[in-house]
């Protein structure tokens, strides 16, 4: 039956989680793989945490000058899972796939709102205060400023809902949900069209502070950054920024991403989705020019990615927010870059089979459990640190933090799992089971198949218990744990970054390789020679997506005769290629007067920089 | 030095002022000498700025907000009277020029704006009135570079329009590395002409500085080359890449839209280092109630939406404040118009008053300086050739154009270069520079006199009974801009105005729509706080609000009655419960 008290790992995820982001990743790998690896700081958030860019490439002086894939997470900080797995990414990367580090860099920004993650420890956890920046915002515009933040009315640690049964007329409360037919703890919007009555009124945990009839309007923060790029952004919204890119830490990846013409694909971990199931395609914003999903041009490439996707992670859906304000939908659509998003992890599909482990997000879920679980603390460690965790002194925790990040991920999803509630998985290696009583219920309602979920893993929702509110009498408070329908569970983390690890491999696998051919010259008497050159996309991608011929932000790949323009004869002294097709072969041909014995023809491709090659002219007589 | 020097001459100028003018007309001497028949660089402008602050020290202060692209100081003068209150606690007028740098008369229009107000307190009674319940923020040069470059590198009438922010405009991974080129030395980029069989041009008879097209079937014999310049980057086009920049007039949030959907738009709004400095100045100043931002040219009076798909964000009654303003501004400037940029222009998304209008619920113009209209006040719409040869031989002298002389071009060979100079359009000529700038100020000192003035108008107080007493009063605006614009009352931009009632318990509280109306229309339900009522509507410009509060407390207590508002000065008042 459902969960009670102290099952709350969603929110202990987060905390644990979020705390563990400020520390370099790469615990497990080799000093040999670790020389593959830079980070440095590409600016500071608004309170001054760094904003760290991973560097992956064999080559730390090339890796500008290689084509390049960059892939963000933490820009919703309670999105935890994105951190986490790309953290485990470098590590993955670097020592199983050095190989491609030759040819390809990959960027990896972990967290870009450390400021939102530094405060996961503190509690009562909250849905939405942690996805915010600390900067001050009047959200109820009552000229109070953060005074009606959600409050932990029944002390269990977390922000969930409050239900009223039938409010008493006058009390300002307005019913509005009825309980859903096949499940009374999940809530449903009456149908009005049908003479339903509703029954509940429905709200954040926690009290009208200001006694202005509202609960928990005006928390503290902030800024969502996954509502704060220029795309489409919301310039009448409490939550998205006085204006795009006020933020400091979002504005310092924005501005290094303008100055790295080797990138090639931007791929987000966020709660948006563009690879399960690729954006609608031709539809447009009001001004009938910027694509409100991706140019119809670009629908092919972006099947191709997401088949690719599907095969690597099995995350055949996955639930996405709206993209306005998004970063990948700015890298895109403004920037002219291929960029992915996805939520890594959905609700599994309580539909299949009832005795499979819960659903495992990948072919490789498998692997992970089976594998041999390292020596680690005792039970009774662990239940010290939680025990500290929970009730210690703020250098007690820190310290405790500072112990959890230094040690390997196995362990701290072992300590995670204990911590909220489940069985030790090193004493019992095999998946917990499904509550023999859980209820299986058919219904196309997400929160359905989220509650039988939770009724698997015996977390991720409070049970509705009554609660005398001071303000509104008789209360229920109970619902999904902040985070839960979110975060993948802790000792998935390393499957999901496998299949990532894979999907990633496949993805720069499919990138636009730039051929330059082996120029050629005829002679054509008098000191008159034609001189032609072949260039030709073998990847599996087109050099650059369809947007990029709106957007025109990069470079096109330049070709310049080194010869005074005065001697081209026939062709441009300068030949601009803007968009290769896969397969597409492009002859530029000059007639030029030389009495040199060689030609020079320079050649600067944006995502690999320049390189020249030396005809001999002699050669076409 | 150059500022000691100015400072020098500007404090000389004062102690030579002549008694004698004073026995012929009233006149108010300013501590600040300038003259406005002419033109000032940027670092005089900034001279002047800091002058300003020396002489009027208790009205002027300057304030560096940020650095240009190229580092130089964006310097704003505040204009307030510290002892009727701080600037933050007024109404406050934005003012600014040169967003477009080569539209220069803007700056000297704001430096007229700061002469005239500075000399004019505690002399002109009207004037000093309005500057005690209003300050100014004033910001002459936005794009300090290229005001600059303008003056000192060459140019003509249109270029060094955006900022130095360098862009590939040829998209050959070179920035900036083509501009024009002064290669007849004029100080003025001009034309370059070329004599050729087949050209399509012919200089005309009776004056041979004009070319005019021929007809398909006839000879001109001369091409034009387009502006003055070389092919530096040897790529086989001349003038294609020059100095910068982003159109900053198009960096703004509201509505903003990529290059490829507005040209010069920047990267993302508020990319460039002057947009952001002056973007958190304002959103730092939610009393800015007003702002003009000038331009040139054409002659108008210009308000949003810059696009159709924002009419919406003008809703009826911030319309009428719109007309009221503007038709007066129409009647205090001859030739300008009021028209609609995106109607009566065209679209522009990203603008600056877009954003104060629309985003921020500022009530905002902007002036276009100068029409042609103005060269011979008469009914000519746009002179043509000859008229403009008139105007510019006799009454510029023949300034205002650079002779046709011989020029041994590396690519095209023997051309002519010459014509009208930089000087030659856009810019107000000097000698009518004063009135130009006179009546703009005076415009938009007559928009910032219209910014929310709140008192408190009829009270009447009832006795209920027993201790229970009803007490109807009105807030009033006599001003014709009301404290929350219709648009920021929709869309929840900035905070609402707050009425607030102590001194005794309020049982409950909110407006009447007249002194008759028996039942009130309750601002928050029983059981909240009813001494603190949000007003998100504000008060209309002209208008007046009735609030009625119901209180119980013994006869002879004395109510404290307050009113806030984000863009007025806040009124306070003591009602005795009495009958």
């Amino acid at each position: 039956m459902p969960t009670r008290g102290r099952r709350i790992s969603g929110a202990l995820l987060i905390a644990l989680a979020g705390a563990a982001l400020t520390v370099t990743p790469l615990p497990a790998a080799s000093a040999q793989d670790r020389a593959n690896v830079s980070t440095r700081t590409i600016g500071l958030s608004g309170e001054s945490r760094n904003i760290d860019l991973l560097t992956l490439s064999s080559s730390p002086d090339d890796a500008d000058s290689r084509p390049a894939l960059l892939v963000v997470a933490g820009i919703d900080a309670t999105h935890v899972t994105g951190t986490r797995v790309a953290r485990h990414l470098a590590e993955r990367l670097v020592s199983e796939h050095a190989d491609l580090l030759n040819d390809y860099t990959v960027y990896i920004v972990p967290l870009v709102n450390p400021d939102a993650a530094s405060r996961a420890a503190q509690r009562p956890i909250g849905s939405y205060d942690l996805r915010l920046t600390p900067k001050p915002v009047d959200h109820d515009r009552d000229r109070r400023m953060n005074e009606d933040g959600p409050n932990d009315l029944n002390g269990d640690g977390v922000i969930t809902q409050m239900r009223i049964r039938n409010p008493a007329p006058g009390s300002g409360l307005v019913a509005s949900h009825v309980e859903h037919e096949d499940d009374a703890r999940l809530m449903r919007p009456a149908d009005r069209s049908k003479g339903e009555v509703p029954v509940f009124a429905i709200m954040t945990e926690g009290l009208d502070d200001d006694n202005d009839g509202s609960v928990a309007e005006d928390p503290e923060g902030g800024i969502d950054l996954s509502r704060h790029f220029p795309y489409l952004w919301d310039e009448f919204d409490a939550v998205t920024g006085d204006y795009p890119l006020e933020d400091p830490g979002a504005r310092a990846l924005a501005d290094w991403m303008l100055t790295r013409p080797n990138l090639v694909a931007v791929l987000a971990y966020s709660p948006h989705d563009t690879l399960s199931s690729i954006p609608a395609d031709g539809k447009y914003d009001d001004t009938r020019r910027v694509p409100l999903g991706i140019e119809s041009d670009d629908k092919r490439a972006y099947e191709q990615v997401s088949e690719a996707f599907v095969e690597a992670t099995g995350l055949e859906k996955a639930e996405g927010r709206s993209n306005e304000g998004s970063f990948h939908g700015w890298s895109y659509a403004h920037l002219g870059l291929y960029s992915f998003s996805t939520p890594l992890w959905s609700v599994p599909d309580s539909d299949s089979d009832d005795t499979e482990a819960p659903a495992p997000a990948t072919d490789n879920a498998g692997e992970a459990e089976d594998a041999e679980t390292p020596a680690g603390p005792t039970m009774a460690e662990i239940q010290e640190m939680i025990r500290i965790y929970e009730s210690g002194s703020a250098e007690e925790q820190e310290e405790l933090m500072k112990e959890f990040n230094a040690m390997p991920a196995e362990t701290q999803a072992r300590i995670m799992a204990i911590a909220s509630g489940q069985p030790d998985p090193q004493a019992d290696a095999a998946a917990p089971e499904a509550p023999a009583s859980s209820p299986r219920k058919r219904s196309s309602d997400i929160n359905a198949s989220w509650i039988a979920y939770a009724d698997e893993r015996g977390e991720g929702f409070v049970d509705w218990e009554t609660f005398d509110h001071p303000q509104f009498g008789e209360v229920e408070v109970g619902g999904f744990v902040p985070g839960f329908r979110l975060n993948a569970p802790p000792d998935q983390i390393e499957a999901i970054a496998d299949a990532q690890t894979k999907f990633i491999a496949s993805l720069l696998g499919m990138f636009p390789a730039i051929e330059v051919g082996e120029p050629t010259v005829k002679s054509l008497g008098s000191g008159v020679y034609e001189v032609a050159m072949r260039i030709s996309n073998t990847g599996a991608l087109p050099s650059r997506p369809a947007i990029s011929e709106k957007t025109r932000r990069w470079p096109p790949i330049l070709i310049r005769p080194q010869i005074d323009d005065d001697l081209v004869l026939v062709g441009d002294p300068i030949e601009r290629i803007d968009r290769l097709e896969p397969g597409q072969q492009v002859d530029l041909v000059w007639t030029v007067r030389s009495s040199q014995p060689t030609l020079d023809i320079t050649i600067t491709i944006p995502e690999s920089g320049e390189r020249s090659v030396s005809i001999d002219l002699s050669e076409g007589n | 030095m150059h500022r000691l020097i100015t400072a020098a001459l500007i404090s000389s100028a004062a102690i030579c002022s002549t008694p004698s003018l004073t026995l012929a007309q009233a006149h108010t001497e300013s501590k600040v000498d300038i003259a406005f028949n002419r033109y000032y660089s940027f670092e005089q402008l900034v001279d002047f700025m800091y002058a300003f602050e020396r002489e009027y020290p208790d009205l002027v202060t300057t304030e560096v907000i940020g650095k240009s692209q190229e580092g130089r100081d964006m310097v704003l003068v505040t204009i307030n009277n510290p002892e009727t209150g701080a600037d933050t606690d007024k109404p406050a007028m934005w003012i600014d020029g040169s967003i477009h740098a080569n539209e220069i008369q803007a700056s000297e229009v704001c430096l007229y704006t700061i002469w005239y107000l500075t000399k004019s307190y505690g002399s002109n009674e009207m004037l000093t009135e309005i500057m005690d319940r209003t300050a100014f923020y004033i910001l002459p040069v936005v794009n300090p570079d290229s005001r600059v470059y303008w003056f000192e590198e060459p140019s003509t009438p249109n270029s060094s329009r955006a900022n130095k922010r360098p862009i590939d405009s040829d998209r050959d991974g070179l920035y900036d590395e083509d501009p024009p080129n002064d290669l007849d030395g004029d100080g003025s980029i001009t034309a370059m002409w070329m004599q050729e069989p087949g050209g399509r041009w012919r200089r005309n008879e009776r004056d041979p500085r004009i070319f005019e097209r021929v007809g398909p079937d006839e000879e001109g014999g001369w091409t034009y080359l387009g502006s003055e310049g070389t092919d530096l980057d040897g790529d086989g086009r001349i003038n294609e890449d020059g100095p910068g920049g982003d159109d900053m007039n198009r960096n703004w949030p509201g509505g903003w839209q990529p290059n490829y959907v507005q040209r010069g738009a920047g990267e993302y709004a508020l990319q460039n280092p002057e947009t952001k400095s002056i973007a958190d100045f304002i959103l730092s100043r939610p009393n800015i109630a007003a702002a003009q931002s000038y331009h040139n040219t054409g002659g108008m009076i210009l308000r949003g939406p810059g696009s159709p798909t924002r009419a919406d964000m003008y809703p009826r009654a911030d319309l009428a404040v719109y007309d009221e303003l503007a038709r007066t501004g129409e009647e205090m400037i001859p030739y300008y118009r009021y028209l609609i940029i995106y109607e009566d222009l065209y679209t522009v998304h990203g603008g600056f008053v877009n954003w104060t209008a629309e985003t921020l619920g500022i009530v905002s113009f902007t002036n276009e300086l100068w029409t042609t209209e103005k060269y011979f006040q008469r009914d000519v719409r746009r002179p043509n050739d000859e008229q403009q040869w008139l105007w510019r031989d006799k009454l510029a002298f023949g300034d205002l154009f650079t002779d046709y002389t011989e020029y041994d071009h590396p690519e095209y060979g023997t051309v002519l270069i010459g014509g009208p100079n930089k000087w030659s359009a856009r810019s107000t000529p000097t000698f009518m520079l004063e009135e130009e700038c006179h009546r703009n100020f005076a415009f938009t000192t007559y928009h910032a006199s219209e910014m929310a003035e709140l008192r408190f108008g009829e009270t009447r107080v009832e006795k209920l009974d027993g201790d229970l007493w009803s007490v109807t009063f009105e807030i009033r605006n006599d001003r014709v801009i009301p404290t929350r614009t219709a648009q920021a009352a929709n869309r929840g931009i900035g905070q609402p105005d707050v009425l607030m009632v102590a001194g005794a318990e309020v049982i409950t509280s909110g407006t009447v729509g007249s002194w008759r109306d028996k039942q009130i229309n309750r601002a928050n339900p029983a059981g909240q706080d009813q001494s603190r009522l949000l007003n998100n509507r504000g008060i209309g410009g002209k208008d007046a609000t009735m609030f009625r509060v119901v209180v119980g407390a013994p006869a002879g207590t004395e109510l404290e009655v307050s009113y806030s508002a984000e863009k007025a000065r806040d009124i306070s008042t003591t009602i005795t419960l009495e009958d």
